[in-house]
């Protein structure tokens, strides 16, 4: 065990805007294998896990990390993944060995979900060559249970996965998000602006997603045609879990790589209905579907329907869909997020509110997918960045956290410290990961409602957000709800479970966490 | 007999020669100096400018081709920036090798930049690297050689490296009438700040190219003026299947949905295909 005592390298005088006080580096690196050539899996690292995983209170990290290509095993400690616990105030000790979390392969993405209803939250990494499922043992300890719980992805490579509970009878099914079929034996060279570089996802086949029925004893069933899911081979880079159309069953939005994105519409009988074209989400309005990235819906506007953001590359702009009921508005003209994100590489975005004036922001892990290796060298290293919702379904350029620019990946915005304001993480290809403390204004107030079941939503005033197990790129964030409150000094809080069942309080307290039993 | 051999033993004496060369390159009697200088070659191998002077020669003759093997071989000798790397990289772009002729011209412009500068940046835009050719015909804007046409093609190869806030620095400054330059800086400002910002410059450009009417539509549908954008898209459409969607929704905003239906379905089948 290593006690990881994090100094802060960089502190940054608070301008107006400035919302982080501090970001630290932590003693992980994420490993690409990227070696003379530049295998296409060697641009897609990785992703974080947020979840308390001894139930102290504080929330641990896990972070899936790569292996030399195009073998893609690790060989030696630095391809490890790595486990930190929480220790308080921002201090983290790896507990990788002793957690049983080390894995052995390729790994990209991680998910966090309490899968057999214990109250210990277990997880679930993607990786190259499949997934792995860890069953949560409780004292800080993990058993990969795979084979028992019958999971199998056919050696397809997933980059994310999402547990939702699509048939509502009260277990956890898993909704697995694979990318392109890839083959070291056929992998081509490519040429960027005169030098090798990573492929375009054109030259690689597309294979359709997964999912898998919790069949409530442990064991998974694989429903993926049954389903319907099957029938839609595509590049998925990541996924939203949400009840878009407000029926009460969750659907699934799936962010695909240069191909048409999907919007499973659960069917409420077991399947889903590919509705991406219906809905309007398929492509953004200008007809050209983007590199479409990590992904997070969420209600940006307070209108009590889950709205949508992916991240894309440079010139293409991050679309923004508000969600209208029946259908989406590709809002990246009016909300200004076109015009905002056209210079920027995105991969891991979160709806979160940084500053807990009650209107979520939306901050954003920049990098550019070409190797750092290639034609633009340092270029490819961008900020971490955030913009303020103004609260007129408008956005404006927060400003970059106080973070060296990097190739990042993966970002969860959460309450590591239990202060009331978000914290970040963040990922980077080949450099250190980052947490980001956040510094809300201490006028402002905060609510957490701490809910167990992913799928469940909860309406804090005029506010909402439902509890989902993935968020951004190849990340997960089993985490209590935070909604910032502004100066409001009580609210409304309803709690509505994927069963229907629902629970109120009145004039709540902010500042306080509230908890909600199963 | 006698006056043959006096020739002979006149033109092998190199200072001759090398007059005679010199002379005919002047008076553009190339096959003269041709000759000459391919003599001289022969009894003074040891000295490299007679190969880049028939280098010159070939160049300035319009045989291109056979010019670029004696400047290479003459920047064997490893000569500090001068005419010859100019001179090579000119070849190269009149074979139309704009990448090969990247490599001198960057030395010739250590030369003289007043001469290369220009020529540089040709060889970057012709070798399609618009960002590295942008700079180029920015610096050649600090030459002599500057003019609105210059500071019109920095402005092009900004827009085509897609370094929009660049091209728009420089298309504020121009003239703008012409129908590309007024396209590019519409499309330009409709990424920066809006599609209402573009406006004006797609409709003027509109006129006469497609693209801008392609982008326009877009624009108008963007700012929810379908029956606008409608015409716009159905022109362009048929060169770009990507438009088939927001030609769908604009025709499915006027109500006209049997015909949004077919586009969308048409958008599916087609993109599905390309990729």
């Amino acid at each position: 065990m290593r006690r990881c005592l994090r100094k802060p390298f960089r502190r940054v005088a608070l301008g107006l805007l400035a919302l982080s006080i501090f970001a630290a580096d932590l003693p992980f690196s994420l490993v690409t294998g990227e070696g003379t050539r530049h295998p296409l899996p060697a641009a897609m690292p990785g992703g974080i896990a947020v979840f308390d995983a001894d139930n102290d209170g504080l929330l641990d990290l896990y972070f899936p990390n790569g292996a030399p290509l195009p073998a893609g095993l690790k060989t030696s400690p630095a391809h490890s993944n790595r486990f930190f616990h929480n220790d308080g105030n921002l201090r983290f000790t790896d507990r990788t060995a002793a957690a049983g979390l080390a894995g052995s392969g390729y790994d990209l993405a991680a998910t966090a979900g309490d899968y057999d209803r214990d109250g210990l939250t277990d997880l679930l990494v993607s990786g190259l060559r499949g997934v792995t499922l860890y069953r949560n043992l409780g004292q800080g300890r993990f058993a990969d249970v795979t084979s028992q719980a019958g999971l199998d992805n056919q050696s397809r490579w997933s980059v994310g996965a999402a547990w939702l509970d699509y048939d509502r009878d009260g277990h956890l099914d898993l909704f697995l998000v694979n990318y392109v079929q890839w083959n070291p034996a056929t992998e081509r060279t490519c040429v960027v602006d005169g030098r090798p570089d990573f492929c375009h996802p054109r030259f690689y086949p597309a294979q359709p997603n997964a999912l898998f029925r919790n069949n409530g004893q442990g064991r998974y069933v694989d429903v993926s045609k049954a389903s319907g899911i099957a029938t839609h081979p595509g590049k998925g880079m990541a996924a939203a879990v949400a009840d878009f159309n407000a029926d009460g069953y969750p659907d699934i939005f799936v962010s695909n790589d240069r191909v048409f994105n999907f919007l499973f519409q659960n069917t409420g009988k077991g399947a889903f209905e590919e509705v991406a074209f219906d809905r309007g989400v398929a492509a953004p309005a200008s007809g050209d579907p983007p590199s479409a990235m990590g992904v997070d819906a969420a209600d940006y506007d307070n209108d009590g329907r889950p709205d949508l953001i992916y991240t894309a590359l440079r010139d293409e702009t991050f679309p923004l869909y508000r969600n209208q009921g029946a259908d989406f508005q590709d809002a990246a003209v009016p909300s200004k997020m076109g015009v905002l994100t056209r210079p920027m590489n995105g991969w891991g975005i979160v709806f979160a509110d940084l500053d807990n004036d009650g209107w979520k922001d939306v901050a954003v892990a920049r990098g550019d997918v070409l190797s750092s290796r290639g034609a633009r060298g340092e270029k490819v290293r961008e900020p971490l960045s955030w913009f303020r919702n103004l609260g007129n379904k408008q956005f404006a350029l927060g400003g970059n956290f106080a973070a060296p620019p990097a190739q990042y990946r993966g970002l969860i915005a959460a309450d590591l410290n239990n202060d009331g304001c978000l914290d970040l993480v963040a990922t980077a290809l080949s450099q250190p990961a980052r947490v980001i403390a956040g510094n809300c204004p201490a006028a402002h107030n905060w609510l957490k409602v701490d809910v167990p079941d992913a799928g469940a939503r909860v309406d804090v005033g005029s506010q909402s957000r439902h509890l989902s197990s993935t968020q951004g790129y190849a990340s997960s964030c089993q985490c209590p709800l935070h909604f910032g409150l502004g100066l409001a000094t009580a609210v409304d809080v309803r709690v509505t479970w994927p069963s229907g069942r629902v629970r109120e309080w009145k004039a709540v307290k902010p500042n306080q966490t509230l908890v909600v039993p199963r | 007999m006698i006056p043959l051999l006096l020739f002979f033993l006149q033109a092998a004496d190199p200072a001759l020669l090398s007059q005679q060369g010199a002379q005919a390159l002047r008076a553009q009697r190339f096959n003269e100096a041709e000759s000459a200088y391919r003599q001289l070659m022969k009894v003074d191998p040891a000295n490299p400018m007679w190969r880049m002077n028939l280098g010159i020669t070939l160049h300035a003759a319009g045989r291109y081709a056979e010019a670029v093997p004696e400047f290479s071989q003459f920047l064997k000798t490893n000569p500090p920036p001068g005419p010859a790397h100019l001179l090579l990289g000119l070849s190269h772009l009149k074979l139309k090798k704009p990448c090969d002729a990247i490599g001198p011209l960057e030395k010739a412009v250590r030369w003289n930049r007043d001469q290369a500068q220009l020529e540089l940046a040709d060889a970057l835009y012709g070798c399609k690297r618009y960002g590295p050719a942008a700079k180029a015909y920015e610096a050649a804007l600090t030459t002599t050689r500057k003019s609105p046409a210059v500071a019109r093609q920095a402005a092009h190869c900004y827009w085509n490296a897609r370094q929009y806030p660049e091209a728009k620095r420089l298309f504020a400054g121009l003239p703008l009438d012409d129908p590309t330059s007024q396209y590019e800086f519409g499309d330009t400002l409709v990424r920066l700040d809006g599609p209402e910002a573009g406006l004006a410059y797609l409709q003027r450009a509109a006129e006469s190219l497609l693209p801008a009417r392609s982008e326009l539509g877009k624009a108008l549908l963007a700012l929810d003026r379908p029956a606008e954008a409608l015409p716009h898209l159905e022109a362009a459409a048929a060169a770009d299947p990507a438009l088939l969607l927001p030609l769908s929704k604009a025709l499915r905003a006027v109500g006209r949905t049997a015909e949004a239906d077919a586009a969308q379905a048409e958008y599916k089948r087609k993109l599905t295909q390309e990729r």
